[in-house]
Formats: C-alpha cells, structure tokens, sequence
C-alpha cells in the first residue's frame, strides 16, 4: 500500500514540475534579459556567449586553451571531450542562469557544474580577475576528471571526492599568485586566534577554505615537494580518509603536519607585529557589530553624521550614525532606506563601493533594480529619494562620487560588451557623458575641484607593471588619459584632501591596503607617502575634517569603522615611493584566439543531454510485477527542459495496457515569463488521502497550461489551465463516474524573507490563490477554490525571531475537495492529515531562538559535531469542516530544531494538544519527530 | 583492537580471494622458454626492437582486465601474456589468442610490470588502507604463493630483473634486494623520494629522486655509491647505454650522464615536464612530454633531429623498432612515427586512454587502453 500512496503523490506532483524552482512559495530567479547565444569552437572547448561579448569571448577563449595546456602538464590527465564554457558579461546576467536552479549570491565568481562539466563564468570588469576564475574552474574540471579516474581505474566507487578545502584550495593555488586579499585574510586569522587547524577545517565554509586550503598546498610544496600535490590525488584511492591520504603521501603523522604548517604561519605573520599594528590601536573604533562599508560625513544641524552602507540583519540598507568619537559606548545606527525587500532595491553591492554625499545633502548609492543597477539620489533633509537614475545600456554601476559643487556625478558602470569604464552625469542637463571604452578596468573616479580632471584607478598600467591599478587623470578638455602614478601597486578609493592639495587613496604596497597620500604640487607630485600601517586592510575611507578620517577597516573577519587622527598615525617614519614613470608604456593589449572559420563561429542552437534518467521495477507475491522511468532532457543552457514519465501498474497481463501511465512535458525558462504545458495520461487503482478509505480505479488523461511571470525577485503571477477526463470507478460500486474537468488557477506570490539554519528568521510570505474546476461535460465535479496563506517574521534580535501564520483555505462546490492538516508542519501533535474539511483555517504562532550553538560528542571510534540546533516555542490553532464548523483545535509546546548538511531540518517537537474550542488541555503530552523546514 | 582487525580483514581477504579467484595455474611450462620478462625488456631498460616494421597493425585480439593498467607494460613469457591491473588483480592469457588462463586477486591495486623468473612471477601489491605494500613470489605451476615480504610505503617504480635477484625501489627511496625466493639480501634507505624507475648496467643500480640527484646503489651490498645532484625533480625512469645513463626531469629536459666522470655530456630542454623513460637505438635518443611533444635528439651530441607536436599527452614510455617509434598518447591514441624524420605516418584511435607500453616479440605487437583492454597486434617486417 505504501508503494502505491507514493505512486500517487508522484502524479499528483508531475504537472506541478514548472514551479519546482518556486515551490509554494519562494523568490523568482528572473530571466530579465533574452540573450542571443553564440558558440565560439576552439581546440578543448565550446565556448557560449552573447551579444557584445565576442571580443571577451576570444580574450577568454585564450585563457583558457592556456590554461588547458598549462593543467593537463601539472595534472598529467587529458580531457577528451570538448568543455563546455558559458560567459556572462556581467555577475547580473550570470544570477539569471538556469544552468543551476539555486540563487547565486553575489560572492561567486563562477562555478563548475559537475553533472554535464559545464563551467560557467562572469565577467566581472577586469581581464585578471577574468582569467582568475576560468584557471580556477579549469583545476575544478581537471582535478575531478583526474580523481574520477583514478577510481575508476582502481574499481572503487567514483562518487566521492576530498574535502572541500582541498579542492577549492588546489583551485586557488593553482590558478593565480598569492594576492592582497588573501593576505588580508590570512593575516587575520592567524593573528587574531581565528585560524582554523587542519583537523577542523573539513566542517568549514566559506571563504576561509579556499584561502586556508591554498595556503596549505602551498606549505606541502615548500616543505615536502609539489610532486606531492598530485600524488595525493594519485593516491586517493588507497585510503578511506582523505587524512590518511596525507599521512601516507607526505609520510608524516597528520597532527606534526598540521602543527609544522600552524609553525610556519606563526613564523611568517608574528613578526609583522613588529611594524605594522590593528586598526583598534592607532584608530578609535565607532561600530562593533555588522559588516559597514563607504563611511562619508554630512554635517547636519550642525552634528556630524556618518552615512553608509551596512548590514546588520541579513539584509543590507542605508544607514546613519552619529559621529560621536568621545562617546565611550558605539552608536546605534539608524536605518534611513531598507533595502533588499522589493524591487526598486533587490540587492546592495556590499563589498563595492556604493554611496558618496555630496555637500549639499544628497546620496547618491547604486542598488540592483530588477535587470540593472541604478543610481538612488536622496536629499538628507527631506529624507526621501528625489530621484533615481537608470541608464538602459548600463548594467552594473559602482563608485559614484559628486564633484565638489554637486552639478556632477561621475561613477564607473559595465556595459554589454562587458567593459568597465567611466561616466559622467550632468544633473543640470540630464546628460550622460562616456568618458573611456575599452576593455581596461577604470573605477573610483573623483572629479577635480575645477570639473576639468578625473582622477580614477585603472589596470591600463603598461610596461613593467603591467595591469598594476595605478592612478590615472583624465583631462576633460584634451580628453588624453595621463598616468598619475607608476608604482609596483594597486591604488584604490582615490579622495581629496579638503584643501584640495593633496590626493589620498589606499594601496597595497606593504601587502595590504593602507593609507597614503601624495601631493598635487609641483615637484613631489611624483612621491607617495604612507600614512598607516595596519595589519589588515582599510576597505573606504572619508574626511572628517583636514586630520581626521572614517575608516571602514578589516578585522576579526568583519568590516568596522575607525576614527584615524592622522597627526597620530606614522606619517613622519612612514615609506615614500616614487613614481618611476620611465618604465612604464602606454598601453598594454590582452592575446585572444581569433577564429576566421565561420563553421567555428556559430549561432547558439539547443543541444539538448540527459539531466538524469531512473528507472525502477517491482515485483511482489500480491500485486505482482511493475515498473517504469522518470527520464529528463535539458539543453545546455538549462533553458529549455522535458520531462518523460513512464509507468505500470498493472498486476496481470491483461491489465497492461488498461494501467499504463504516461505524462511529457515541456519546460521553458529562457525568458522572463517561464511556461510549461503537457500531456499526461494517468489510470489504475488509487487510494485517495484526502477522503477516509476511500479506494478507486481511475483513468484520466488531458493536457496542461501553466505561466509564470515575475514581476521581480519578490512577486509573481502564475496561471494554470489543465484539461482532464476523468472516469473514476469507486470499489465497492457499480456507477462508473465520468467527467471532463477542467482547472483554472490564478495567484500571486510575495516572498522576501530571508533564511537561517532551519526556516526563515525576517521578511513575509504570501500566495493568494483563486481557482474554479469543472465538470463541462457531466456535471458531476464543479467547485471554486479559495486559498490564502500568510506568513511574517519578526525580528527579535540578530537569531531569534518571532513567526506568525495566517491561513484559509475554501473549497466550495459539487464535490469539491477536501484539504487536510495535522502533523508536524501545521497542527502539530494532531495525527498527520487526520484533520479534514472542504475548508480549513490554521495560525501559528512561534518564538525561534538559537539553542545550542555546538556541541561534540566523541564516541570511542569517531566524533560528532552538531551545530546550530535551535529552539521552538510554538501555538498552532486550526479547524476543517465541509458545511458546519466542527471545534477548534490547537496545541502549544516547545521544540528543538537541526539543520542536516544543509539539506534538511530534523524537528522534534513536545507539547499538549488543546480542543473542544480550545477550551481544554488533552491529559499526555504529545511527542512528535519529523523533518521539514520551519513555515 | 588491531587484532581482531586484523583477523576479520585476512579472513574477508581470503574467503574473497577463494570466491573470486580464477586460479593461475599453468600446465606444460619449462624454465627455459622464450619471454619479455620485466618492464623495459632488459635492465638497462632500453625498449629497443632490432626489427622494421610497417606502419599497419592487424589486429589479432583483445582481452580484458577488471581494472586499469598504470604506465606499465605486459609480461611475456612462453605462450603467456601475464599482465596487472588497478584493482589488485595479476591476470594471464593465452599469447595467441587473448583467452583468459587464469588471474589473482589481491586487496589493492598493483601499479607495476610483474618480472618472471623462471616459473615464477614476482608482484607487487599497493596494498589498500595500508601504508605498506607487498611483494608475492608466485609460483604458477602449483598455483601458491611461495614467499612474500611487506615493504614500507607504496611501490609505483618498476622491478628490475637482475641475474642474481630482484631489486625494487620504494616511493619512500627504499632500495631493496630480494633474492629469488623473495628473501631481502639487503636494503639501503636513500631517505629521498623516488618516483623513477632504476636501470642497471649489470653492476650499479640507478635511478632518479625528488631532488633531482641521480643515485648509485652497488648491487652486490646496497652501498650508495654515488649521489649526484643533476637535474630538477626526475619522476621518468632512468635507461642506462654504456657507461652513459639517460633520464628526463619534470622541467622537461633530457640528461646524458657520464657515470665514469659523472659528469653531464649534454641537456636538452623540452619546456615541459617529462615522466617517461627515454629510449635509444645507436645513434638515436628519443622522448616525449606532457605537452605532446616528442622529440629525436642525437646520442652522442644531444642535437635535435627533430620534433614532433601532437595534441595529446605523452606520458607513455614508447618502443623504439628500427622503422618506427610507436608511440602511446593519453589522448587516446598511439602514433607509428617514422624514426628517422618524425613523421606520424599512422594514428590509432581507441575508445580511451592508451597507458601500457607497447611490447614486441615473435611477430606480435601488445599494448593496452582504458579500462583495462589488451590489444594484441599482428606486425609486418618492412623487408
């Protein structure tokens, strides 16, 4: 019986296949663009791109044949199928792949997609960071083809893999130097007690792997040889650990490798104490909590403010705070725009700089606003956006910076062709002005007291320093670019000194980001002078007055701002640098793969390949022998999918073509309204639960319409129409029941409620459905449907939320059907779906909070590591009935809830059941353990 | 603990062995037949053929093995093929047309060309979730095994055959003796590790480390008689011509070294890393790399004669005949070149990668590709 309730929820669920990505509820990845593929062939790979990117494209293309003739040296394995590579030309466009079904944070600079070896990339404004990520993946591509092997070639199961700090640090390590950022990183977390010992590491996330895995590797071929790197992928098969793999391969205990490797980064970072110091000792820290970004003073009402770009609930917004430096306690700052809850603002860039004020009391900050970024403009007084400046050919904006007198903006944005470069808006006129188009990443510009220069940094650095960011002036009159310094450096977040005499900016010269200056006058302007030197990087900064700054500084993996008195900080003993422009030339130009043959060149045409196919048969003394297939086909791009459905249930012979079941169906998601429609043809014994023992033959076949159209991340429209013929024989009964049905459903879908470890913690949630089904040729099915489902989160502090629910359900008519609830996701304590009606009503209330933040439980043969459990106190209240009221029922209690590997919440839940009206406790308590993420 | 451990794992082994087994016993041989007895054919592993064959290959038959081969050879040895696998198993077939005699099963993998003494075979097994390895005398007339030894660490070098035993050298850098009943004579530890197979001028034993040093073991008592430091990291096998050794490094350059003086008579640089063994006629010197290219260099002088580009990987030591060198690449694929010009005059295409080293002998050709094919060839003389 089992089987067959499990066949039916199967069917019941086949046409519902179009919203597997939206589910009930859930954020719309939305297809905003129609992108028109191109395949460029060369040697190893198949390359995809669209529109303006061909030129990026071939730049790519040679990367990545570089690439593949660098790895298949180091990894001494060949692929022998062509790689599919798929460029986007920007992370926007890349967010609306359906090549992965999941949302793609911003953070992710490209993936490899295992099942079909696709790799996918954006183009993220500059060739090195390009070239970065295609080496990355191209390790990802080389190393799995290589450990895949070596399985294989031992006979020993290929489906696993080494930890992920391996893999991902091998990626790194052998994709590109050693850079800034991962110095930053690693800094931080040896000096700051956050490092992560090897044993630990294999239950870490995030970027600490990636920098900590590469480190690693780079410690295994100092001390012990790089032969040894692929020998521990050589020897993958020899043990069931990837520890002992080490053990064995670098013949040493694992602990003396974890403690030479902990030694040798003690030996390295310690020292670095010795001239360069936190940000809290030579800076006064204002925040302690949230991550903080693009700090800039307003003075208002005669206070001074700082207005910036934070996070501190999961959702990033605009905020403000007092400066107030001799205040022993931190401010609490205030939120003046909430962001990433509906579409005007979808998503913040975080970590970019985003938000300049202007002296006259605007903010200007970028958002993403469905397809593009824009520009927001909000008057500091009259607090509210006055304007929002949306440029059709601009897909991502960054930098945004006010000339003094606050007639410009000057900012840097990404094109369709993927290029990175400057613009100029003229308020005044309304007039966008391009000031650079090449394929050189030009960002942080600033504009001259007199609006006659840009001053901006770029990686056009030619010569011996080569893609170096230095700094550049544009003349707006001459319209020559000019270099403004020439140093073995990266230069960002250029800024005036309020006097307008000196240039202050960050570079990386002493391996992280710190401050320096230089002056604009005459003979030193050719001199850079260091004015901090802090252990890890200063992120933004801005002027309070002409000796104090705001800094937004790295430490302790979190971004805070620091009051910098510049008369304290080194600048008397500090490095100069001078600009020795000698070496440097004025352009330099990136090698591509130029195909001349048109047959290499190709307009992107649906090669569909099998996503997954699987089969099953049963045979059984009682029912006897079944079995079919779910197959499904997709093409490359994951735009277009179908689905095959095939099965038998017929029990003898004769029955076989009585009991076939057969449903295809086609998806479309290539463009913003996503649709789906099929056929299906379904028949054989069904036991129905939603009504008590109630069995029945049922043959119904027909076709189905379904639409989804997104009107952003956050809200959509779907519509669905099914045509079926149902002939339903109920056991036990003579009367067949026949009737042609037909289904017509409308709702509208809100979510922008954000996710912790086992449910949603902020935001709402809602659906409105309206539906009306039919009998249009007997007359004996004709019912409307009504359903209405609300959920919203209130935060209660940084974990802990407080969850309500509200929801109705009405089915209402000539054999309407009945909606069930009871069990663990709604009436919790009641039998699951012993509670019935044609009309429903639940409310939920609960209080989640975090419980357990870790616990170790170290069995004599291994050890368990639980982590996040939270916990539940909960009131459910409900009701079903089909024409009278019945009682309400609820039931209150308290749980404890555990995210499983990120795929599942296990719950257990205790407490009392309460009915007659919910007048009366039952006497026991109720003890209940499913899975399931919280409502 | 470890006892029972111990006892569940050897009763698992055996009862596996006992039920999967085909047991390799061979009927009706004697001492003295005729073979191609360990990797490389002779100690000074030149992998040369006086022979000129044409560039067509007839193909006579294929059999299969449960695993892949390493970059190793098949054995030969009267009217048996013997050959190991990945997954621990050490098969034979009948030479004449590919019919599986009988094969071994053992926990592991066994990466390396078994030697045949006499009739008896000698094997190595990388032995699983252990850290050291074992090496079987096996006697395939009663079907038993007649001695074994467990060696420290992991063995992927290949045996050599010497006149008065076996010498095996570890990943570690280990150099061990055997005697024919599978008894150490002695063992030296070179404390560097070596993925380079040894050669041997019938007096010293040679090879390659990590270090790039090119170390000489007497045979007689395992004293290290020299240590040179030549080279970067050699993980190919050495060849020994005389008193000259040849040897590739993963820098890509090929090494003549004077073992008298030892001295460098010449490099040669190919750019890429280089893991298989050079082989030469007498004038001749070939090699190839990682990057697909293979080149001909002249012996005595170290003076390219010609390069040959290919889109594969060459990681496969090739046979050197006097018509042809054939050649093996990952990429599926095994090259007839011309040995005098460069010229690939012939490309064989397989379903996957080509991995062993072609092995000539009587008339027949036998190479193999994944997973787990032999290909067993018939060759015609250019005369």
């Amino acid at each position: 019986m089992n089987g067959r309730k499990y066949f039916l929820i199967i069917i019941l669920l086949l046409p519902q296949v179009i919203s597997a990505q939206y589910y009930f509820f859930g954020r719309n990845k939305v297809q905003y663009d129609k992108f028109n593929w191109k395949v460029l062939k060369t040697e190893h790979f198949n390359i995809y791109y669209y529109d303006d990117f061909e030129q990026l494209a071939e730049i790519g293309a040679k990367y990545a044949e570089d690439a593949y003739e660098e790895f298949k040296v180091k990894f001494n394995h060949y692929i022998g199928t062509k790689i599919p590579l798929i460029f986007y030309n920007t992370h926007l466009h890349f967010q609306q792949t359906n090549i992965t079904p999941g949302f793609i944070p911003e953070g992710v600079g490209g993936f490899f997609e295992f099942m079909k070896g696709r790799v996918v990339i954006p183009y993220l404004g500059n060739l090195a960071g390009f070239k970065h990520v295609i080496r990355h993946e191209l390790v990802h591509v080389f190393m799995t083809g290589k450990i895949y092997g070596v399985l294989a070639d031992h006979r020993i199961d290929t489906g696993r893999m080494p930890p992920l700090w391996f893999t991902e640090g091998l990626a790194e390590y052998w994709s590109f130097d050693w850079d800034t950022q991962s110095e930053m990183v690693m800094r931080d977390l040896v000096l700051n007690g956050l490092f992560v010992r090897l044993n630990d590491l294999d239950a870490v996330y995030g970027y600490v792997i990636y920098k900590e895995g590469q480190k690693f590797l780079e410690f295994v071929s100092k001390t012990y040889g790089e032969e040894k790197i692929l020998l521990f992928m050589e020897n993958f098969w020899r043990f069931n650990t990837f520890k002992e793999d080490l053990e064995f391969t670098l013949g040493e205990n694992f602990q003396m490798i974890d403690n030479k490797w902990y030694y040798s980064l003690q030996q390295k970072y310690f020292p670095l104490y010795e001239n360069n110091y936190p940000h809290f000792v030579k800076s006064q820290k204002l925040t302690n909590r949230g991550f903080n970004f693009d700090p800039v003073v307003y003075e208002r009402n005669g206070e001074k403010e700082i207005y910036f770009v934070g996070n501190y609930t999961g959702y990033t917004s605009v905020y403000r705070m007092k400066y107030n430096p001799d205040d022993v306690d931190y401010e609490k700052p205030e939120m003046i725009i909430e962001g990433e809850r509906d579409e005007e603002m979808e998503a913040f860039h975080l970590l970019e700089n985003s938000l300049d004020a202007s002296k006259d009391g605007r903010l200007a900050f970028i958002t993403k606003s469905q397809a593009t970024d824009v520009i927001h403009i909000y008057s500091i007084e009259e607090e509210e956006i006055t304007q929002t400046l949306r440029f059709d050919d601009l897909i991502t904006i960054r930098s945004p910076k006010f000339s003094s007198d606050g007639k410009f903006l000057v900012f840097s944005a990404g094109d369709r062709k993927g290029y990175s470069d400057l613009y100029l808006y003229d308020f005044s006129s309304q007039e966008l002005k391009r000031i650079t188009n090449d394929y050189y990443e030009d960002k942080d510009p600033v504009l001259n007291s007199g609006n006659s220069k840009i001053i901006f940094a770029s990686d056009r650095t030619a010569g011996v320093y080569q893609q170096k960011y230095n700094l550049f002036e544009y003349d707006l009159t001459t319209k020559v670019i000019s270099y403004l310094t020439y140093v073995d450096a990266n230069i960002s977040t250029p800024s005036f000194s309020p006097d307008n005499k000196e240039l202050y900016f960050t570079s990386d010269y002493n391996g992280t980001f710190n401050i320096w200056k230089m002056s604009l006058n005459g003979n030193s302007a050719d001199t850079l002078k260091q004015l901090t030197n802090f252990v890890t990087s200063v992120y933004g900064f801005s002027f309070v007055d002409d000796h104090t700054l705001v800094t937004s500084g790295f430490e302790n993996f979190s971004f805070q701002f620091y009051k910098l008195d510049l008369n304290n900080s080194d600048a008397d003993s500090a490095k100069i640098l001078v600009s020795n422009f000698m070496k440097s030339r004025s352009r330099w130009d990136a090698k591509r793969i130029v195909l001349s043959s048109q047959s290499d060149r190709l307009v992107y045409e649906n090669e569909y390949t099998l996503d997954y196919a699987v089969g099953q048969f049963i045979t059984d003394p009682v029912y006897g022998s079944r079995g079919g297939a779910i197959f499904s086909l997709s093409d490359l791009l994951g735009d277009d999918r179908y689905l095959f459905y095939l099965y038998n249930t017929a029990e003898v012979q004769s029955e076989v073509l009585k009991n076939f079941n057969v449903a295809i169906t086609r998806l479309s998601l290539k463009e913003r309204a996503n649709y789906g429609y099929g056929i299906f043809n379904y028949s054989g014994r069904r036991y129905d639960i939603r009504e008590s023992d109630e069995f029945f033959y049922e043959r119904v076949f027909g076709g189905f319409f379904e639409l989804y159209y997104p009107f952003s991340t956050f809200q959509r429209i779907e519509a669905g129409v099914t045509v079926a013929n149902s002939d339903k024989e109920l056991a036990g009964e003579l009367v067949t029941r026949k009737s042609l049905l037909v289904s017509n459903s409308l709702s509208f879908v809100h979510d922008n409620a954000i996710w912790a470890y086992t449910g949603p913690i902020d935001g709402s949630r809602f659906r409105v459905l309206l539906g009306y089904t039919s009998d249009v040729k007997f007359s004996n099915v004709n019912y409307y449907s009504f359903i209405v489902d609300y959920r919203k989160y209130f935060r209660l502090g940084m974990r802990s939320t407080a969850a309500l629910r509200a929801a109705f359900f009405v089915n209402h008519g000539k054999e309407a059907r009945r909606y069930f609830a009871g069990g663990s996701w709604d009436l919790r304590g009641w039998q699951r779906w012993s509670i019935r009606g044609e009309k429903l009503w639940l409310s939920s209330l609960e209080l989640r909070f975090p419980l357990i933040d870790q616990f170790y439980v170290n069995f004599p043969f291994f050890g368990l590591n639980f982590m996040n459990i939270r916990g539940a106190a909960y009131l459910d209240a409900g009701s079903a009935w089909d024409t009278n009221y019945k009682e309400t029922l609820g039931s209150v209690g308290f749980g404890i809830r555990f995210n499983l590997f990120n795929a599942i919440a296990l719950r257990y839940d205790i407490g009392k059941k309460i009915e007659k009206n919910f007048s009366q406790f039952q006497p026991k308590l109720f003890y209940q353990f499913f899975f399931g993420w919280d409502f | 603990m470890g006892f029972l451990k111990l006892l569940i794992k050897n009763i698992f082994a055996a009862l596996l062995m006992y039920a999967c087994s085909q047991p390799l016993v061979l009927k009706n041989m004697s001492a003295g037949e005729n073979g191609y007895l360990m990797y490389g054919k002779n100690p000074g592993r030149t992998f040369y053929e006086n022979i000129s064959i044409t560039e067509y290959l007839q193909p006579l038959w294929e059999a299969e093995t449960h695993g892949s081969q390493n970059f190793s050879s098949v054995i030969l040895f009267g009217n048996y093929l013997f050959v190991s696998d990945l997954s621990g198993r050490i098969y034979v077939f009948d030479k004449t047309n590919g019919k599986q005699v009988g094969y071994e099963k053992y926990s592991g993998s066994i990466s390396i060309a078994p030697v045949i003494y006499k009739l008896r075979i000698f094997f190595i097994v990388n032995d699983y979730d252990e850290k050291f390895s074992t090496i079987y005398q096996f006697d395939f007339i009663t079907g038993k095994i007649l001695g074994e030894d467990k060696i420290n660490g992991g063995v992927n070098n290949e045996m050599l055959l010497l006149e008065d035993g076996i010498i095996v050298v570890t990943d570690f850098g280990e150099v061990i003796k055997y005697n024919f009943a599978c008894m150490r004579e002695w063992s030296v530890n070179t404390k560097t590790t070596s993925l380079s197979s040894p050669a041997s001028d019938g007096k010293i034993i040679l090879f390659g480390n990590q270090k790039g040093e090119v170390t000489g073991v007497s045979k007689d008592d395992g004293a290290i008689l020299f240590k040179e430091k030549v080279s970067g990291a050699i993980e190919g096998g050495v060849t020994v011509d005389g008193g000259t050794l040849f040897f590739c490094d993963i820098k890509g350059k090929l090494y003549s070294f004077d073992l008298s003086t030892r001295k460098t008579n010449w490099v040669l640089d190919t750019g890429y890393k280089i893991i298989s063994t050079p082989v030469f006629d007498n004038q001749k010197i070939f090699t190839g790399n990682l990057s697909g290219n293979i080149y001909c260099v002249e012996k005595s002088s170290g003076k390219k004669i010609w390069q040959t580009k290919t889109d594969g990987v060459i990681n496969t030591t090739p046979l050197l005949t006097n018509s042809f060198l054939v050649q093996p690449d990952y990429n599926k694929k095994v090259y007839m070149i011309n040995q005098s010009n460069g010229e690939i005059v012939k490309t064989y295409e397989y379903e996957r990668r080509t991995k062993l080293t072609p092995v000539y002998l009587e008339g027949a050709l036998y190479l193999g590709s994944d997973r787990g094919i032999v290909h067993a060839y018939k060759t015609f003389n250019q005369n």
